[in-house]
């Protein structure tokens, strides 16, 4: 049975860090971008089930990206999950009309990740992961 | 019977909402991502420059109806400090900078947008970080000059947050 892929696309690798972090006890497969660019060609490659986009980054930002995966016959259906710090009313307004499934605000938490992309694709533990942890 | 309007509410000055804005945003910031709580902040409305950084400090540039620049300072212990809780590993000097660089991103993001809310548009560069013990920086042109200092329990170091801009 095939697990959810998650392609996180941002320029920032402590948020890479605190993505992986986050999903590593459930039972994902987990690829990064570092730009929009880099992120549009891993996707095309990968088929993710969910694609977490940030906003600002150098060579192409999460706005143009956005556009380009809309533009793509092949990508357009792939739910996309914005993680931007800009929460201004324009800003999420804008986000929202070009076909985001949902945003992410920066600061986030782990919890509040994972409940936005459980929304999207379904997540399993990782029983192996949590038996590791667990206790005696 | 003499009616007598109501007087507007008082406006508060740029600096001010600048300055409630950074006393709301980076505790947040900081608890949400490092699980650090810093004490309330020591602003000033009218901090003085060119001042010094020590340290590593990650910049942002602001550009459109606010025009100016945000600092965010971690004296050199903090920073390290700071990056261990936020990636729960020793963190290797690059790790310090990617730290910097988000952590200033999300607070002048957070800034930006209730900036862009009160009707100041403008958008952000990507940050940069420098690191160093004998950086100056100054905002000539500058009407605005807020400085927020922010202590955390137990440790001497401050996180400083300098915003210089021209509305």
């Amino acid at each position: 049975m095939s697990v959810p892929k998650i392609l996180s696309i941002d320029d920032s690798r402590m948020i890479h860090t605190l993505i992986k972090r986050a999903f590593s006890s459930y039972n994902v497969e987990m690829v990064f971008a570092s730009n929009g660019q880099e992120g549009l060609t891993i996707a095309a490659r990968e088929m993710p089930d969910v694609i977490l986009l940030d906003v600002t980054m150098p060579v192409m930002d999460g706005i143009e990206c956005l556009t380009k995966l809309k533009a793509d016959a092949q990508l357009r259906a792939v739910p996309v999950i914005m993680l931007t710090a800009e929460t201004g009313k324009e800003n999420v307004l804008k986000i929202a009309r070009m076909g985001v499934r949902d945003y992410i605000v920066k600061p986030f938490t782990e919890i509040g990740l994972i409940d936005r992309v459980s929304r999207v694709v379904n997540l399993k533990p990782n029983m192996a992961k949590i038996a590791c942890t667990t206790p005696e | 019977m003499n009616i007598v309007p109501p007087s507007p509410p008082e406006a508060k000055c740029p600096s001010s909402h600048i300055l409630d804005i950074l006393n709301h945003c980076v505790p947040d910031v900081m608890k949400t991502m490092v699980g650090m709580s810093p004490l309330p902040g020591v602003g000033n409305e009218a901090a003085p420059h060119p001042c010094r950084l020590q340290g590593v400090t990650g910049s942002i540039g602001l550009s459109g109806n606010v025009a100016g620049i945000v600092y965010a300072n971690f004296p050199e212990p903090l920073a390290k400090v700071v990056a261990e809780k936020t990636l729960g590993a020793v963190p290797s000097d690059q790790d310090i900078v990617d730290v910097v660089a988000e952590l200033t991103n999300m607070i002048t993001g957070n800034l930006k947008s209730r900036l862009c809310d009160m009707g100041y548009n403008c958008t952000l560069s990507i940050p940069t970080v420098v690191r160093g013990d004998q950086i100056a920086v100054s905002a000539k042109s500058a009407t605005i000059s807020v400085a927020d200092e922010f202590p955390f329990d137990g440790m001497s170091d401050l996180l400083s947050v300098k915003v210089f801009a021209t509305l």
